[in-house]
């Protein structure tokens, strides 16, 4: 028997909001610690890891681990009835081919339950090696989002290039040349306003924009984000959900086509 | 021109193996109708030439004890027969025929086939084959795909004829194949990624024209090259910007007398000029025209753009779409208008106005590739931004795979 009970609607609608665009289906695999989905977007560029801590939830229990196979965008449509201040409730069976979503109204006047079949996916799990990074940099969530479309507008590619002076957000196209620097504040009033650079050695890499773009989904999620960098490495944008647990987007760098 | 028409006239090359397939394709049959006339033609022709030819056939039919149907190819007679007794329900159909010991090797394309109806059909979409206008069933079920010239109006916009052809086709038209590779599949980042690190970054540049010429903006520059065979070998199927109807005049003519041919070629090269004296000299033949009721007709490009006009007028919201596609081609496919003028046999002044496309085979040939990467350049200054924003960078970085970095666990 699987159960998990949480406070309010609006946080699980974020988390799907943030994975559905690159995600179309994928397996939560739940456990006494909690519940993970890791998955790869179609194009074998990018990869969601959310995890949600057991910790976070009102009410968890899990008495065998269980994968569920789940349609994303299903259950997004079936997150969009329920209220943001309603609990919501996942309750599976052992072995159930089906899932229940249960949304019940802070008053308990209304209580809506949908199943959802679940799926047999046969996905892989990558094993993600501890690295350290050359650049930590934790900026605005909005900030970083917001430059994140602005330079989708100028290429397909950005330049990430950190330094000690700041992190340099850069694109180039036929419209022209678009650079977005951002230096380490000093000293803010509000620690979600803050930029703070970790760095062990510059690092410069290229991403897609439009996959750090989907990544932004995930901004109404936190005040703040993380990007973790270092050389021939996947860049990591981490999104902390706050008392629940992260959700991290590794975005594989562009490299050199010396092919031709 | 018919199967049995080609067969009589000796116009299949048997030293080199001949599909039934590729017959099919080529005389739009059924695959009956082909098998049929084909052993005709090789019973008929072992009988009195005595040639000996070796055939293959494709045997179908289900194994013994149910252990699955079977699709194979056997070679001869004897073997054929062989099989036929293995299998049960057994059918068989002639596959290929070449003249045995043949001097000639295999041919070049030899592909197996496994499911007839469905190979059938991707047959049809070898680039080496024209389509007929009116496509024969050619005993396949569906409806056959038939690549159009880039240069038809009715046509879908490229874009969309990119992404209905298949990729091997596409890789045969835009001559650089790693645009697919951009796309970062697993498989091509495995390879990439180490030559990515020890090559020399000057040849990375010397080598980003090419991938330029691979996007998307360059595949509309590819695409005319393609059809432009197509188009050139059918020329009613020409569209009314790539017709020169001033030249098919001069042409039917010529068909009609090579005298006359060849005293209109030495008129047109001594051209008398171009521009303003071709307004006089217009009016002056006019007036002529009109008096001595001449065949001939002056022809003024004006009179090209008129038909042009009503044309666009009908297939106007199609011709909307393919107006960015048009603009990118046009300097692809016609050189610049040269207005030839010169006097005929009859003193009469004859200006022509043409626009005339670019020989086919020069852009086929291997340094046109050279050409077309020079080319380039020019082309993208009138491509709007966003075409031209992807030839710009693809060529620099490719996408890596996440799959590369992370180990499967």
């Amino acid at each position: 028997m699987f159960e998990a009970r949480l406070g309010q609607a609006t946080i699980l609608k974020k988390i799907l909001d943030a994975i559905k665009d690159l995600l179309n289906e994928g397996t939560f695999d739940c456990s006494d610690s909690g519940i993970q989905l890791q998955a790869m977007d179609n194009s074998h560029v990018s990869l969601v890891s959310l995890t949600l801590r057991s910790d976070g939830f009102d009410k968890f229990r899990c008495d065998r681990n269980l994968s569920m196979g789940m349609n994303l965008g299903s259950m997004a449509k079936i997150l969009k009835c329920a209220n943001n201040e309603d609990n919501v409730t996942m309750k599976a069976q052992d072995n159930a081919d089906t899932v229940t979503i249960m949304f019940e109204s802070a008053n308990q006047e209304k209580v809506s339950d949908y199943e959802m079949k679940l799926m047999n996916l046969d996905q892989e799990h990558l094993g993600i090696p501890e690295t350290e990074y050359s650049c930590v940099v934790r900026m605005p969530a909005i900030e970083f989002a917001r430059i994140c479309r602005d330079l989708a507008q100028f290429s397909e590619s950005v330049v990430i290039c950190c330094t000690k002076e700041g992190v340099k957000f850069s694109a180039s196209g036929d419209v022209g040349t678009a650079n977005i620097k951002l230096a380490q504040t000093g000293s803010v009033d509000k620690e979600e306003e803050a930029v703070t650079i970790d760095m062990q050695e510059p690092v410069t890499l290229t991403f897609a924009c439009r996959y750090l773009n989907a990544f932004t989904k995930a901004t109404p999620l936190s005040t703040q984000v993380q990007l973790s960098m270092c050389a021939d490495v996947p860049l990591v944008v981490e999104y902390a959900i706050k008392d629940l647990g992260h959700i991290r987007y590794y975005l594989a760098p562009k490299i050199e086509d010396n092919e031709t | 021109m018919s199967l049995q028409q080609a067969l009589d006239d000796c116009l299949i090359d048997f030293d080199r193996r001949v599909l039934v397939t590729d017959l099919l394709e080529e005389y739009k049959l059924t695959y009956k109708e082909a098998h049929d006339k084909l052993e005709a033609h090789i019973k008929q022709q072992e009988k009195s030439s005595a040639i000996k030819y070796e055939k293959r056939f494709v045997v179908h039919g289900t194994l013994a004890n149910d252990e699955g149907e079977l699709y194979t190819i056997v070679q001869g007679d004897a073997k054929l027969k062989e099989w036929l007794s293995k299998l049960e329900n057994s059918q068989y159909h002639l596959y290929s025929v070449e003249v045995a010991g043949g001097s000639k090797s295999a041919a070049p394309i030899f592909k197996p086939m496994q499911h007839m109806e469905v190979k059938l059909a991707k047959v049809e979409q070898r680039s080496g084959v024209k389509p007929l206008a009116n496509s024969v069933s050619n005993g396949v079920h569906k409806p056959v795909e038939t690549p159009k010239p880039a240069s038809i109006k009715e046509e879908p916009s490229k874009a969309e004829e990119q992404k209905k052809t298949p990729p091997s086709e596409q890789k045969g038209k835009a001559k650089s194949t790693t645009t697919t590779a951009k796309k970062g599949s697993i498989g091509s980042f495995f390879s990439a990624a180490p030559a990515a690190k020890s090559q020399p970054a000057k040849e990375t540049k010397a080598a980003a024209a090419k991938p330029a010429a691979g996007s998307m903006d360059n595949f509309f520059k590819k695409q005319p090259k393609a059809n432009s065979s197509q188009s050139n070998s059918a020329p009613k199927e020409a569209s009314p910007e790539q017709k020169n109807n001033s030249i098919q005049l001069f042409a039917e003519e010529s068909e009609v007398s090579s005298d006359e041919e060849e005293k209109l070629d030495k008129l047109r090269r001594s051209v008398i000029g171009s521009g303003d004296e071709s307004d006089e000299t217009d009016a002056q033949a006019q007036t002529k025209h009109k008096a001595s009721s001449k065949r001939r007709r002056i022809v003024d490009s004006d009179d090209e753009e008129q038909p042009q006009k009503k044309s666009a007028e009908k297939q106007k919201p199609q011709q909307e779409e393919q107006k960015v596609d048009q603009a990118e081609e046009e300097p692809m496919d016609v050189e610049a208008a040269t207005n030839e003028t010169f006097l005929d046999d009859d003193g009469f002044v004859i200006t022509v106005k043409a626009k005339k496309p670019k020989p086919v085979q020069k852009k086929a040939s291997s340094t046109a590739t050279a050409a077309t990467a020079a080319a380039a350049p020019a082309t993208k200054k009138k491509s709007p931004p966003a075409a031209g924003k992807s030839a710009k960078e693809t060529p620099k970085v490719k996408q890596g795979s996440i799959t590369s970095f992370f180990a499967k666990k």
